[in-house]
This record gives structure tokens, C-alpha cells and sequence, in this order.
């Protein structure tokens, strides 16, 4: 084993133990980056790349989506764009088996359309969805779990913050992925939808059907969600016909959500700033990390991880699907047990280059990434979703959502197999685009 | 302290705001009069620099860095003793760091005498303003390693 090699494993165990004792992920990379690079290139390249690579990022015009997107599902929550959703999606679907819960799930899937978070969908999602199923009668747990699973598709369904950060590291094309993530989260749907039947198949007391709404109620509910489909044909439409970049993209959205939400009266200015603060503060967040990820990249090219652990995955006797399924597992469980966000930044930059000399897709594991993170999102012992919904409603208990969600983290066993088995799922509307 | 950080993330905020109305503008004067701000993409990078810097030295005061939280909540209290005492002391020293870093960038940048093609703004302005924030992400990690260690201040105690 050359010193590089065991510099990089070391780094790699320091970097996961100084996480286990709560050091901030930023500073877990950025710490170990200059001390691995410092070691094995000097002190002074080590500060060089200090003082550098972060201005760099932080004055990144490009990475300006981030924080603008961000913004911009703020905007659209406050402006309860998501409660009209839900009444609509009720309104049609309510009164079939299972109807509210399929509601919400149509419900999440509009909101992810024009909000890039999935934690952010849930938590809104909580607010309007959950307070009707508990009650028309539906079991709390699974009421829960259907929300939390419904939440996943935010990072799946474009604008999505976790495509944008994939392809900051990896440089690919962020309206590539944008418009690869459409079909998958369709098919997301209606996998979770499916869930929802063979539920209610077997236990029907816990999804009771809703009251049948009148094509007159039907239709007025759909009158309200007019914001929401110009938003994201504004969005969507400017970057798949390829009116404008996605930077543009991003400053029309949230200018567009601005002055929906003010002209219809729902955004007070006191509303605007606590979202331009939020907007803040989760970018903040997110670009500390991607500082350190820049800086943990650099450590990595010296050491040659990325070459190494492709050398080695290489010598596997599984052939190249065989390497992508190890990946995904390796992405699996250290999602369940490690912040999803940490895992992606901190295995992108090694795995990348692996996936992409086995002749893989860039786009498509950018897909097949982001579904997995979707997977861990409600998986035990680290779901942050479910988390995030126990401390809005203590009640039901973690244990219960975890239990709501399971069913779900199935269907995303079998999207996962869809995706692997047919990457022109994610692909083909990429292939067509403008 | 608290009001203090309130006041900086409102004016960071609006930072993130003036960044979608720049970005919006230069959208609309290129596609609809061939036109552009001047310097509208010098000071968008500024705008967004200057935000994100403040915006980490908030974070960093108000402990909402993301962290991984699942061992220390399985932990008991001495052990999170020992995990907090660690853990703000190296993000105390990797902030430090930053901060030596991003000064020495700033003069570096006031050395060369850099300024932006149209408007001739000295690129040193938006960089010392950047690097104020970090400066003050070391003030701030200063102040929560010291409520840590002598008034044993976690986060989940404050």
C-alpha cells in the first residue's frame, strides 16, 4: 500500500469519525482536506488551496441557482400554493380507494414541481395534509409515512437542490438532470399510488374513502392551481426548450412566485423577508459544505482515491452492472446511517469518475443517486424526513412513521429496479431536449 | 447577540433578494432589448459572496451547521461532554483558518488592484465585505467554543 493510498483511507476514517462527534460536515472535509493535502503536498499548497478555492466558490455566478431556488420554494410555501394543491388533487381523487392518500401524493408530486426540497415538502405537506387523513380516519402512522414518502419526490421532481449540487461537483449539466428527473418522478407516483391500493387491499379501515366532490367543486379546484402550472412551465418549459439558462430560470421563478404570492395578497412583506432569511440560512449551510467538498476534492486528486477505488471495483468479478448494485448498497446503508446530504458530497467526487469509466451514464446516476438518497430519506435510523415530521407531530411517534413509510421505501425498491434495468426512463426526454 | 444576528441575516437575506433581481433583469434587458446591467454579474457574484459569508457566520453562532447528530443523541452526558468539548474546539481552529485564509485573499486582491470592466468598482470592496463575515464566523465560533468549555452552553442546553 503506497503512502498516498493510506493518507486517503485515513483521511476517509477522520473524516467519519470527527462526524460521529457532531463537528460540523463542512468543517469534518475542509479540517481533513488541508491536513491531508498539507501532509503528502506541504503546508503552503495546503493554505494556497485555502485561500483560494472557497472565494471562488461563494462568488460562483452559477451556483447562484442554489441559493435562488431555494428562495423560490420558500416563496411558494408561504404562499400556500401546496394547500391548493391538495384541494384539488382531493377533489378529484378523493372518494376512490385509498383517495386521500393518493391526493397527497399528487399533492407532494405538484409541490416538488415548483419547491427543490424534500424535507421543505414534507414539513409543508404536514401542515395541509396531515390534519384531513387524521380526520376522514386514516391511520396516523400511515398517514405519515404516505406524506413522508410524498416529501421524497422534492429532490426528484425538478427544480431539485440535490441535482444542483451533483452537478456542481461532478460539472454536468444542471437542465440535463432537471429534465431527466420528470419521468422518474412521474413514475414515482404512480408507484406510490400502486402502494396505496395494495394497502388499502389488505388493511381498508385504515384509508377510508372521502366524500365524492361534484364536477362543479371538481373544477373550481383546479382553478387555484393555476400558479403552479405557470410557474413550473415557466421554470421547466425556459430550460428544456432552452429559452434560458437555468441561473435565468431560477431568478424568473422566484420573481414569478414573488408576484403571484403578492397580486393574490398572501405574501406580506414581513413573509418575504422570513424567506429571503430561511433562503439564507439553508445556503449558507449548503455552500459551507460545498466549500469543504471543493477543498476535500483536491485532497482526493492527490491522493488518486478515485483511480484506486476504480482499479479496485474493476478487479470485482460482477462486470459493470455488478459495480453499479455494490455502489448502490454502499449508498444505501451509509444513507441510513450518515446525513444523506453528507453522503453525496462526500462520495460523488470518488465514485464519479468510477461510474463514468464503466461506461454509465452521467445523467442517469445522477438519478439513480438522487433515488437513493430518496430511499434513505425514510429509511431507519436516520430517515431525516421522518425526523423532521416526529418533531411536528410528537405524537404518532418515529416508530409509527417509520412504519407508515415502509410500504413506500418497497415501491422505491422497485422504481430503482425500473431505473437500472431501463436508463431511458431518465434519458429519453434528455436525448429530445432543445 | 440574538438581535445583532437577526440584523445581519435580514440584510443578508435582502443580499439573496438583490442576487433574483439582478439575475431577473439581466434576463429580461438580454432577451428583450440586447442590453445588460453594468457590471451586473461583478456585483451579483458580490451580492451572493458577501450573503453566504454572513450567512455562515450566523449559522456558525446559531449551531445550525449540518451535522450528524445520530451518535451523540444515542450518547449519554459525559460523553456528549466530550463530544461537545471536541467538536467546538476543531471548528473553532478550521474557522480560524478560513478567516486567515480569506484576509490574506483580500489583500492579495487590494495588492493586484483588480477592478470590474465597466463600472471600474474596486473588486477589493466586495471581498473585504465577504471576508467581514468570515471574520466574524471566527468571532462567532470564538464565542461558542468559550460558552461551551466555561458555561457549558451546548446546543441542546441553550
Amino acid at each position: 500500500m503506497t503512502e498516498q493510498t493510506l493518507v486517503a483511507i485515513l483521511g476517509c476514517v477522520a473524516v467519519l469519525a470527527l462526524m460521529a462527534i457532531r463537528v460540523p460536515i463542512a468543517v469534518c472535509l475542509g479540517s481533513v482536506a488541508v491536513a491531508g493535502f498539507g501532509y503528502l503536498v506541504g503546508m503552503e499548497p495546503a493554505l494556497g488551496i485555502m485561500i483560494d478555492s472557497p472565494i471562488r466558490t461563494v462568488t460562483n455566478f452559477n451556483f447562484s441557482v442554489v441559493p435562488m431556488f431555494i428562495l423560490m420554494g420558500g416563496l411558494v410555501s408561504a404562499s400556500g400554493m401546496s394547500r391548493e394543491l391538495f384541494r384539488a388533487a382531493n377533489a378529484w381523487l378523493g372518494h376512490l380507494p385509498g383517495g386521500m392518500a393518493m391526493a397527497t401524493i399528487f399533492a407532494c408530486g405538484g409541490f416538488a414541481a415548483i419547491n427543490g426540497s424534500s424535507v421543505a415538502s414534507a414539513a409543508t405537506m404536514t401542515h395541509v395534509a396531515l390534519p384531513e387523513m387524521r380526520r376522514a380516519g386514516y391511520d396516523p402512522g400511515l398517514s405519515a409515512g404516505v406524506i413522508a414518502a410524498g416529501g421524497t419526490l422534492g429532490i426528484m421532481i425538478p427544480p431539485s437542490v440535490l441535482f444542483i449540487l451533483y452537478a456542481i461537483l461532478t460539472d454536468t449539466d444542471v437542465g440535463s438532470l432537471f429534465i431527466a428527473g420528470i419521468v422518474p418522478g412521474t413514475i414515482a407516483i404512480l408507484l406510490y399510488c400502486a402502494t396505496v391500493q395494495v394497502l388499502y387491499r389488505m388493511k381498508p379501515q385504515w384509508l377510508p374513502r372521502g366524500h365524492r366532490s361534484d364536477s362543479k367543486e371538481r373544477w373550481q379546484s383546479l382553478r387555484d392551481v393555476w400558479a403552479t402550472v405557470l410557474l413550473f412551465f415557466v421554470v421547466m418549459g425556459g430550460i428544456y426548450g432552452g429559452f434560458v439558462t437555468v441561473t435565468e430560470a431560477a431568478g424568473l421563478g422566484v420573481f414569478g412566485a414573488f408576484v403571484i404570492g403578492f397580486a393574490r395578497g398572501r405574501l406580506p412583506w414581513k413573509t418575504v423577508v422570513a424567506s429571503l432569511v430561511e433562503a439564507l440560512r439553508t445556503s449558507a449551510a449548503i455552500f459551507f459544505i460545498l466549500i469543504a467538498a471543493f477543498l476535500f476534492q483536491y485532497f482526493l486528486a492527490v491522493t488518486q482515491m478515485p483511480q484506486l477505488l476504480g482499479d479496485l471495483l474493476a478487479q470485482l468479478p460482477f462486470g459493470p452492472m455488478g459495480i453499479m448494485l455494490v455502489i448502490i448498497a454502499f449508498y444505501i446503508v451509509a444513507g441510513m446511517f450518515v446525513d444523506s446530504l453528507a453522503v453525496v458530497l462526500l462520495t460523488v467526487p470518488i465514485f464519479y469518475p468510477v461510474v463514468v469509466n464503466l461506461g454509465f451514464d452521467p445523467i442517469w446516476f445522477g438519478v439513480i443517486v438522487v433515488v437513493t438518497v430518496e430511499v434513505s430519506l425514510i429509511s431507519p435510523p436516520v430517515g431525516m424526513i421522518c425526523f423532521v415530521m416526529n418533531n411536528m407531530v410528537p405524537d404518532i411517534g418515529l416508530v409509527n412513521i417509520y412504519r407508515g413509510a415502509l410500504p413506500f421505501i418497497a415501491a422505491d425498491a422497485v422504481w430503482l429496479a425500473l431505473l437500472l434495468a431501463f436508463p431511458e426512463l431518465a434519458l429519453f426526454l434528455v436525448h429530445r431536449m432543445g | 447577540m440574538k438581535n445583532f444576528v437577526a440584523i445581519v441575516e435580514t440584510t443578508a437575506g435582502y443580499f439573496i433578494g438583490v442576487l433574483a433581481l439582478i439575475t431577473v433583469t439581466e434576463a429580461v434587458l438580454r432577451y428583450g432589448f440586447g442590453s445588460h446591467i453594468p457590471d451586473g454579474f461583478v456585483v451579483g457574484q458580490m451580492m451572493q459572496g458577501i450573503a453566504i459569508c454572513w450567512g455562515i457566520a450566523t449559522a456558525t453562532y446559531a449551531d445550525r451547521q449540518i451535522t450528524v447528530d445520530v451518535f451523540y443523541e444515542l450518547a449519554g452526558a459525559r460523553t456528549r461532554r466530550v463530544f461537545d468539548v471536541l467538536a467546538y474546539t476543531i471548528n473553532f481552529l478550521f474557522m480560524a483558518l478560513f478567516g486567515y485564509a480569506m484576509t490574506f485573499k483580500v489583500f492579495d486582491i487590494l495588492r493586484a488592484g483588480e477592478i470590474s470592466n465597466e463600472l471600474r468598482i474596486p473588486l477589493w470592496t466586495g471581498y473585504t465585505l465577504a471576508s467581514i463575515g468570515i471574520l466574524a464566523a471566527v468571532g462567532t465560533a470564538a464565542i461558542r467554543w468559550w460558552q461551551v468549555m466555561f458555561q457549558r452552553q451546548s446546543e441542546f442546553s441553550r
